[in-house]
């Protein structure tokens, strides 16, 4: 599903940052990412019925707390910090719809969408 | 003697990638049926591929929905590039939902509103592909 790959994103770009600023070192990125590479398969198991929904809540929920950790060593850059935010949103946005829909289907929700100007 | 606040932080993510792992292994372990395949159809699904459209459709709208709020607030400032890709997918979302709108209105076949559930998708990972680059 759709929101696994913004959690992943969020943590791509934090672990990067970190990286590159020299924070954390590159066996550590590769550690956290090796998590990652694990974890997001469990996470998108829900979409063939192999994993509960309240696992995969529970999943994220330990991923986005790891980047909410991240964000709280203060080392993050203000704007990469404000992207990491954005993506979990989006990431928490798309499974608080996608348990919606699972639960049935609401055609009123797929309304037109308007762009950014 | 202290260590440095570098040394600290790489302790809390081993520590904090530890507990995801055990909290995953756990999980797996103490409930089988998280392995059990469901194929139950929700109400209002005409079959199985209906309900994955309309899954990833309402996927859809939350993930975009949740970011042109974000970017409307403020909170959120997209590059040029990926606002281009943002209502891009916006576009491909809205000519979906139509296309969707209508297969359950019966004016649009299931093959028909697949092409367009499927170009949003690609649209997502664009969109996915380019934030992960920052935009450049």
């Amino acid at each position: 599903m759709g929101f696994a790959a913004w959690i992943s994103l969020a943590l791509n770009v934090a672990l990067t940052s970190l990286q590159a600023a020299g924070i954390i070192n590159p066996e550590i990125a590769a550690i956290a990412t090796g998590f990652e590479s694990s974890i997001i398969p469990v996470i998108n198991a829900i979409q063939n019925g192999s994993s509960s929904l309240q696992d995969t809540q529970a999943t994220l929920g330990a991923m986005i707390g790891m980047l909410t950790t991240l964000k709280q060593s203060g080392h993050l850059p203000a704007d990469i910090a404000g992207r990491v935010d954005a993506y979990i949103t989006a990431a928490e946005d798309g499974l608080a719809a996608f348990s919606k829909a699972q639960k049935g289907l609401d055609l009123a929700d797929l309304t037109p969408l308007t762009p950014l100007s | 003697m202290t260590p440095p606040l570098k040394n600290k932080l790489e302790v809390i993510m081993v520590l904090v990638l530890f507990a995801l792992g055990l909290g995953m292994t756990v999980t797996g372990c103490l409930n089988p049926a998280a392995n059990t395949p469901s194929t139950a159809l929700a109400p209002g699904y005409i079959n199985a591929q209906d309900q994955t459209m309309g899954e990833v459709l309402g996927t859809a709208h939350g993930i975009v929905g949740g970011l042109l709020q974000q970017a409307t607030s403020g909170s959120f400032v997209p590059t040029a590039t990926e606002k281009l890709t943002i209502n891009s997918l916006v576009g491909a979302l809205n000519v979906a939902d139509a296309a969707y709108q209508g297969y359950h209105a019966g004016t649009v076949t299931e093959a028909q509103a697949a092409i367009a559930v499927s170009a949003v998708q690609t649209q997502q990972q664009l969109l996915q592909a380019q934030m992960g680059t920052g935009g450049k």
